[in-house]
């Protein structure tokens, strides 16, 4: 039985795309067979994290709409084995989704893959809901910033509520927060909020802090999810959510400032 | 909320008879000039004509044993109001109610100091006010039927989850117990009490129906409004000395209190 579970955030442009491409390949490197589907019907990106945006002939919407089906819709992906894609469509809206539809498709990946990730679009309007909806469990991408962590607060509420286990009164989705984009440096200065202060709002376990990276702007450049650069911080990070998300007992790291050498500063990272 | 519908199948019973608290609004007859009732009655409608439509109302002419109810039923049901029964006076007006398919509550004392102690279950007993005449049950359903606005009666509402941005619980008629933070954006409204195991970053609005006696209590507050019975303190009206430690906001005098509990 499949586990699914959302990666979602409220606000815009924190690192959900980012999160579900590299949580879905540190899962997989670690010999689980994972799908990561994009939710963001219109805007996809994804395909574009992945690096697979010139192998997309059929995507979700032709699934759902029984266009195609899954397996010609699925990409596999080149670098990691056990990793499959299924992008989103670019060009029609959300509007293209029904909650039937998804339910089908999830419930179809269920049969083969252990995790199902679901990249949420931003905002809590259809999209949003729909990838939410079946989750089991739920990874709720913060910035350290007030608009940030209003917007997420929101979201617990609406997954407290308007999924299917609140419906239908089963167990909670098991939510879990993942602050990302974080500065030690500004923490310090008082000018970005610290992980206690936004575990102290969220009041939800913290699965993991990625710290701010220029890493992140080069993996998807070249298409390559970040957790693939073993050299970088933000990669490192990721390693450890994953670590945690399996339920391995890792210690947080870059929460403080980094003394770093002259050569660390020259080279930046 | 989710509402399950429990589906029992009770072969025996059709109905059950249960006591229950329910606010209602009276009518006091000041004036047994049905013309000036008829009027007054239009004026104060037309500035909530929404509140007012399909009210159930109680009519308390018990000071004017005269007064036509049947004239006076029509001129409730003309407003678009319903009335539901009179506040029992003497037999003969008792009997005139009966005629024209009004209930009759039976006699009350109206209690016009507020009560010290706030009971959650809320039958305040007046242990002084045995007279001979008066029979005991009868006395009992008079307390529960005080029509000023006090302090809810109905077990309290317990909420163990973070109140969310942009979810609001309201408490009708009792009190409400959060045991955990209300977040910046998150409205909290009851008819009696507020009290917050946490930290109240959004709005909290006690005693939201009138009761002036009600009071909001919290860990912190970091509020964006706090108001008791429609009186209200914006985030910047609140002087930062108040902001910290357990607190506790009221209204006396019509002024509105923080003080640390």
């Amino acid at each position: 039985m499949a586990k699914i579970i959302v990666i979602t955030s409220g606000k815009g442009g924190v690192g959900k795309t980012t999160t579900s491409a590299a949580i879905s390949t540190g899962l997989a490197k670690r010999g689980y067979k994972t799908v990561v589907i994009d939710f963001d019907v219109g805007l996809r990106n994804l395909d574009l994290i992945m690096g697979c945006e010139r192998r997309v002939v059929y995507d979700f919407v032709n699934v759902i709409k029984e266009e195609a089906n899954l397996n010609q819709a699925l990409i596999k992906d080149k670098r990691v084995d056990n990793l499959y894609i299924l992008p989103a469509s670019q060009t029609r809206d959300k509007d293209a989704l029904d909650l039937e539809g998804v339910k089908k498709v999830i419930d179809d990946l269920a049969k083969d893959f252990a995790y199902i990730i679901c990249d949420s679009p931003a905002g809590i309007e259809k999209g949003a809901m729909m990838a939410m909806y079946f989750a089991d469990e739920a990874i709720v991408v913060t910035n350290p910033e007030v608009s940030s962590v209003r917007d997420s607060d929101r979201v617990l509420g609406i997954l407290a509520s308007k999924t299917q286990r609140a419906e239908e009164n089963q167990e909670p989705v098991k939510e879990s927060l993942l602050l990302t984009r974080y500065s030690p440096e500004r923490v310090e200065k008082g000018e970005m909020l610290s992980v206690d202060d936004v575990k102290e709002i969220l009041a939800i376990p913290l699965l993991g802090v990625i710290p701010e990276s220029q890493s992140v702007l080069n993996a998807s450049n070249s298409g390559q999810p970040v957790i693939l650069d073993e050299e970088s911080d933000a990669g490192n990070a990721y390693e450890d959510a994953v670590a945690r998300l399996l339920g391995e007992e890792v210690p947080h790291r870059f929460l403080d400032i980094e003394k770093k050498g002259f050569f660390g500063r020259l080279f930046g990272g | 909320m989710i509402l399950k519908s429990t589906k029992e199948t009770q072969t025996s019973r059709a109905f059950e008879f249960k006591g229950r608290m329910l606010t209602l609004t009276v009518l006091n007859i000041l004036d047994d000039n049905l013309l000036a009732i008829d009027q007054q009655l239009g004026e104060k409608i037309a500035q909530a004509p929404e509140f007012f439509r399909n009210s159930p109302l109680v009519i308390d002419a018990t000071n004017f044993a005269a007064t036509n109810l049947l004239q006076l039923a029509d001129i409730i049901r003309r407003h678009e109001m319903v009335p539901i029964g009179i506040i029992g006076s003497d037999p003969k007006q008792e009997e005139n109610a009966a005629k024209i398919g009004l209930g009759v509550f039976p006699k009350i004392k109206v209690v016009t100091e507020s009560k010290q102690e706030e009971k959650g279950s809320g039958l305040v007993p007046e242990k002084d006010s045995k007279q001979g005449s008066v029979k005991e049950e009868q006395e009992e359903k008079q307390e529960q039927l005080v029509p000023s606005a006090q302090v809810s009666k109905s077990p309290t509402m317990l909420i163990k989850q973070p109140v969310r941005s942009g979810q609001q619980i309201y408490a009708r008629d009792c009190d409400l117990v959060i045991m955990s933070s209300v977040g910046a954006g998150a409205e909290v409204l009851a008819d009696g009490h507020i009290h917050i195991y946490g930290n109240l970053r959004g709005r909290a609005l006690a005693g939201v129906q009138g009761d002036m006696d009600a009071r909001i209590f919290c860990h912190s507050l970091d509020a964006e409004l706090i108001s008791i019975a429609g009186q209200y303190k914006m985030s910047d009206d609140i002087p930062a000395d108040a902001k910290k430690g357990f607190v506790q906001v009221y209204l006396e005098d019509d002024l509105m209190k923080i003080k640390s509990v």
